[in-house]
């Protein structure tokens, strides 16, 4: 039986705010915003350093309680369950692709893609099984047993996508995923999270980039903590 | 547009803890422990009653003063006397083990019988039945070796 409901979406962000406190005076890094996305969308979120575009991909990871307001995920109210329940949804619903990379050195290219999965309790040979396939998919199967340091900027950034969707979360967080990358690369690698957005993945990606934006089915810009949606 | 609720049910379940993912600690626990009392219990109890069994048991080892050996009709009579569990002919016939209850005969009635019986028997050891059973296994594992 199929359950849809028109006025529901994957992900309702409902009135929040984040306030930090920066000595004695108060910094409002993101101030009443409201929006929703849709499973399927591929959203941009666009802004200038210090926007708290961050700050928002962090909150809608469920790494960072706002101030105010609350955030809906598949109906659950990411900041009321429980810490562990919190994990859990982290680890069944999100995939996160960091700036950086944030690859283990000293593993594998294959061993840094199962590791979300060893939390999973999974049997070794299904990880396995999964683990090539994700790779396989981003183009990396032949070099699943280098170290991260034998492999080019794109092809860590690969990995780093690779390790995001082995758990096959239906929504990928992408924090300046082109950001140190030249410009050939950077193309390469928004044509693969093109092609897994039309595969259905759920994509929101933080980039200050525009032209990383142009693959994006709606972008979202955040201004001084506020957001205008486009 | 419209979204649909069961796609992800499975991972909702899963989150609010409905759908419980693998074996939880307790039960791995419970079956460990059930594992170790009854491995225990296979061990231990068998032990436990065969010593229990055993420990009211004696056994008397006699040769007759001549070195013949023992006539076989005699034998089944020692097996009727009260008290006495089991008898066994030992060295070719020449030595004969009786097993008895020491709370119910002795060697003084068994000596006795044997007597009766026309019988010069001579008692060469007298041990409890389980110390004779320990010492007969360590013999056995001896001339395996």
């Amino acid at each position: 039986m199929t359950t849809t409901t028109e006025n529901m979406h994957l992900i309702e962000i409902q009135d929040i705010s984040k306030t930090y406190k920066s000595g004695d005076s108060e910094v409002h890094a993101i101030q009443h915003m409201d929006f929703y996305i849709d499973d399927g969308e591929f959203v941009g979120i666009m802004g200038q350093s210090g926007s708290g575009k961050s700050t928002l991909l962090s909150i809608l990871g469920g790494l960072n309680h706002p101030s105010n307001g609350k955030i809906l995920l598949d109906t659950l109210d990411v900041y009321n369950l429980t810490s562990e329940q919190r994990a859990d949804l982290r680890s069944e619903y999100i995939g996160v692709i960091f700036q950086s990379f944030q690859l283990i050195p000293y593993l594998t290219v294959l061993e840094n893609v199962k590791m979300p999965m060893a939390i999973t309790g999974m049997k070794a040979k299904k990880q396995h099984e999964m683990a090539m396939s994700v790779l396989k998919k981003v183009g990396l199967e032949n070099k699943a047993d280098r170290l991260p340091d034998q492999l080019s900027g794109g092809e860590q950034e690969r990995v780093a996508i690779a390790r995001a969707i082995v758990n096959n979360p239906p929504i990928l967080l992408a924090d300046e995923p082109t950001g140190s990358l030249d410009s050939k690369t950077a193309d390469e690698i928004m044509s693969l999270l093109k092609q897994l957005n039309e595969e259905g993945q759920t994509i929101i990606m933080v980039t200050h980039n525009p032209d990383a934006c142009s693959h994006a089915s709606r972008t979202i810009t955040v201004k001084d903590g506020t957001c205008m949606i486009h | 547009m419209t979204y649909d609720l069961e796609k992800y049910r499975d991972k909702r379940e899963k989150v609010l803890g409905v759908k419980k993912r693998g074996v939880n600690f307790g039960t791995i626990a419970a079956l460990v422990s059930f594992v170790i009392i009854m491995g225990l219990g296979v061990v231990v109890i068998p032990k436990s009653v065969a010593f229990f069994n055993n420990l009211h048991l004696d056994d008397a080892i006699y040769k007759l003063r001549s070195a013949e050996t023992w006539p076989q009709e005699v034998i089944p009579k020692v097996n009727t006397l009260p008290g006495v569990k089991n008898v066994i002919t030992d060295s070719g016939g020449a030595r004969i083990v009786v097993t008895f209850d020491r709370s119910i005969t002795d060697t003084s009635k068994l000596t006795n019988f044997f007597k009766h019986q026309g019988l010069q028997a001579v008692m060469l050891n007298k041990v409890s039945h389980s110390q004779r059973l320990k010492t007969l296994k360590k013999e056995a594992e001896f001339e395996n070796l």
